[in-house]
């Protein structure tokens, strides 16, 4: 019994994680991946080197400016200053939908993803306890690192919009900006900024993430092998999928015209959801074209290559449509209607990457360990 | 999710219609005892699937859609079939196939996680719930001996809330509070990871508390998930990390109502092995050996009940769904089409092999 038990692990792939294997999708004729360890690591190498550090470095870079529009305004609240600061809000938000998939890595440590961009936040913790802080004015709040200490609801992104977008009190809606607002404000850009400055120390340097990540082995802590380091870079491109059509999209288109809400949408008082929907779908072909993932699938399969890049370009067209206003976008049936397409091309993506892509490139996660429970 | 329950119940009956293939029909004949595995079938179905004790096909329960974990009466042969969380549909069903399918929905405003129980005499279920407006789980509790009408419910003080077993007492039930909050509306997220606050639920069956344990501040992105009890009546636990994969802690758990939970040690290869993840947690028969599945790294580990001490694993991919089988062994299902019956020395045996069916996230048997 012990033989057939064997020869069973290893005609399933079992024995060996590296080990191509042949896998029944359910449809049709099985499908042999013919990636190896070595096609795994230089897709994991090329994610990480073209993609992944320099996103990191456009962020950090984008936050660095941040904290200097907001002080620069708040100096000179002027015309030219609320346009940058603005600018700089929106290149920050861009900048983010190009790792806001990446939950692995440094991002994964201390909070950090959490503290960047609690979203979405559910049960408007956010909001309820920047209007505490705002009321009681706690100039301990602003002393450098203060803030890291406090609940991750108010320390990135969406506090940052808040106080830049949301009332008559807004910074860049008030002629003359209240000190403390204005201190708070900077202290959320630092913040952002000093994250965005780890996640790239922590990508970056001798035992950086990268390392961990194209040097997999049996003594590396998280990554014992090739495949299974571009299994994550694979989960990746399922999570970005996932999120933009459950948390940022759906939510907001709701399940009828009636029931569209833009204050669902991701960033919608800055007005810049569509440019962050549209960034994170670029990101994403972006990230898919750096993985070299279409690349090793087998000759025979790489229709299904085709019909990523169809479907991702169906993606932006939907986009497009929907035009540059989600509240406009939400409000014309015909705009929804774009919106609720992008879903469908969201699924559809998807469905395309977990069941055949994955297949076929060797990567497909075990049904259990993909999403267990 | 809304289930057309008259379409369901036309599908699920033609199923039935088609009546046993002989050599099912025998194998139920000699056996009494039956083995329950949610599935994924191979044309992207769902259902669930009955084994005979040794491995042969009986039939297949149809699910509207992915179901999670089964309650199974303690003396009657039925069994109830929850959605896996957020879904809405639980399938009560007679385990020989001679009455058709119940489905029943989760009232508004709840879901279902996935688990549930039956009262020691069969009568109640229980199951675990979330009160979506809330955010926070529920034990809905429903009349077995009346279709499933919805008693009530009690709140089980927490946030995502999993599991919850019936203990040998019969009179009290322990909850696993997963501590994290998702919501329908936002697929599968996590919503809270930082400010996790899982832990331990001792309840009668009236939701009174008898005891509410947690893990040190340091451990509260340690989720815990699912539970087994062991001949001593201690419940064991395992766990998923949230926290930074490079500190990660032990995953599997002990919980006295007395000395509240402790982690036990896993040696530290074995641990990374896991991937910061379990599956689901067994007991043998005899509940001297505890197993925990980590499918994300391939293996079923096991424990000693009684000295807490690491046995040693069984490397077979992709696992998750365990059970008692023998008085020391235990069944594991895999999404690769396998069941094998296999003890703490990681000998295994093949009980059964449906390429193209991926077993889901659990396993029960029924008359062992």
């Amino acid at each position: 019994m012990r033989h057939l038990v064997l020869a069973l692990a290893i005609a399933l792939g079992i024995a060996g994680p590296a080990r191509a294997a042949t896998v029944l999708s359910g449809e049709g004729a099985p499908i042999v991946p013919l990636a190896t360890e070595d096609d795994y690591a230089r897709l994991v190498e090329q994610t990480v080197r073209i993609y992944i550090v320099p996103a990191y470095r456009d962020l950090a870079d984008a936050t660095g400016k941040l904290t200097k529009a907001v002080r620069d305004y708040c100096a000179a609240p002027e015309a030219k200053g609320r346009e940058t600061l603005d600018t700089a809000f929106a290149t920050t938000l861009v900048d983010w939908a190009a790792v806001d998939f990446l939950h692995f890595g440094p991002m994964g440590s201390e909070g950090r993803y959490e503290r960047f961009a609690f979203w979405p936040d559910v049960h408007g913790t956010g909001t309820r306890q920047l209007r505490q802080l705002l009321a009681n004015e706690d100039q301990s709040l602003i002393a450098p690192g203060a803030l890291a200490q406090q609940s991750a609801a108010v320390q990135g992104l969406p506090t940052l919009e808040l106080l830049l977008y949301s009332g008559s009190k807004a910074l860049l809606n008030d002629a003359a900006p209240a000190d403390f607002r204005c201190a708070l404000a900077a202290a959320v850009a630092d913040n952002l900024d000093s994250i965005a400055s780890d996640a790239v120390v922590g990508w970056t340097g001798e035992k950086g993430w990268s390392a961990l990540i194209t040097k997999p082995s049996n003594d590396n802590p998280v990554y014992r092998t090739h495949t299974e380091a571009a299994t994550e870079i694979l989960k990746a491109i399922l999570t970005g999928l996932e999120q933009m059509r459950d948390q940022r999209i759906l939510p907001a288109v709701g399940t009828t015209p009636e029931d569209a809400k833009a204050s669902k949408a991701p960033y919608s008082r800055s007005g810049h959801t569509m440019a962050y929907l549209k960034a994170e779908s670029e990101a994403l072909q972006r990230f898919v074209a750096a993985s070299g993932m279409l690349e090793i699938l087998p000759e025979d399969q790489d229709g299904y290559a085709a019909s990523a890049l169809f479907e991702f370009s169906n993606l932006d067209d939907a986009l497009d449509a929907a035009g540059p206003d989600i509240g406009e976008a939400l409000a014309d049936p015909k705009l929804r209607g774009k919106l609720v397409y992008a879903t469908i091309v969201l699924a559809s993506l998807r469905d395309l990457f977990q069941k055949h892509i994955a297949v076929a490139a060797g990567l497909s996660p075990g049904f259990n360990s993909l999403d267990g429970d | 999710m809304i289930v057309d329950r008259r379409s369901f119940l036309a599908g699920a009956g033609a199923c039935l219609a088609t009546g046993l293939a002989p050599r099912s029909a025998a194998a139920l004949a000699t056996s009494d005892a039956l083995i329950l595995a949610p599935t994924r079938q191979q044309d992207g179905s769902f259902a669930v699937m009955l084994f005979g004790e040794s491995g042969a096909f009986i039939r297949a329960v149809p699910l509207p859609a992915r179901g999670h974990d089964l309650a199974v009466h303690p003396q009657q042969r039925r069994a109830v079939a929850f959605a896996r969380r957020p879904g809405t549909f639980a399938v009560a069903f007679d385990l020989d196939g001679r009455v058709e399918p119940q489905v029943f929905v989760a009232q508004p405003d709840r879901h279902f996680y996935g688990h549930g129980t039956y009262s020691a005499d069969g009568r109640l279920l229980f199951a675990t719930e979330d009160n979506i407006t809330a955010g926070t789980g529920v034990i809905g509790i429903y009349d077995a001996t009346d279709s499933y009408k919805r008693l009530g419910e009690f709140p089980t003080r927490g946030i995502g809330t999993h599991e919850a077993i019936l203990m040998p007492d019969g009179k009290t039930l322990a909850i696993a509070n997963g501590g994290i909050e998702t919501l329908p509306d936002f697929g599968r997220e996590m919503l809270n990871v930082p400010t996790m606050d899982p832990s331990l639920v001792f309840t009668d069956l009236d939701g009174h508390l008898v005891a509410q344990q947690r893990l040190s501040k340091d451990l509260h992105k340690l989720s815990i998930r699912h539970m087994a009890v062991g001949a001593d009546g201690t419940v064991w636990f395992g766990t998923q990390w949230e926290g930074d994969p490079l500190e990660t802690p032990s995953l599997v758990g002990r919980a006295s109502m007395e000395k509240g939970l402790a982690l036990v040690s896993i040696p530290e290869r074995e641990l990374a092995d896991m991937r910061r993840y379990t599956g689901a947690v067994a007991a043998s028969r005899d509940g001297t050996v505890i197993s925990a599945s980590a499918p994300r790294g391939g293996y079923v580990i096991h424990f000693s009940a009684e000295s807490g001490r690491y046995l040693g694993r069984t490397q077979i991919a992709d696992s998750s769904g365990i059970t008692a089988y023998g008085p020391k062994s235990i069944l594991a299902s895999n999404g690769e089409g396998l069941i094998v019956e296999t003890d703490a020395d990681g000998a295994e045996t093949t009980k059964v092999r449906r390429p193209g069916v991926a077993f889901d996230n659990h396993l029960r048997t029924f008359g062992l």
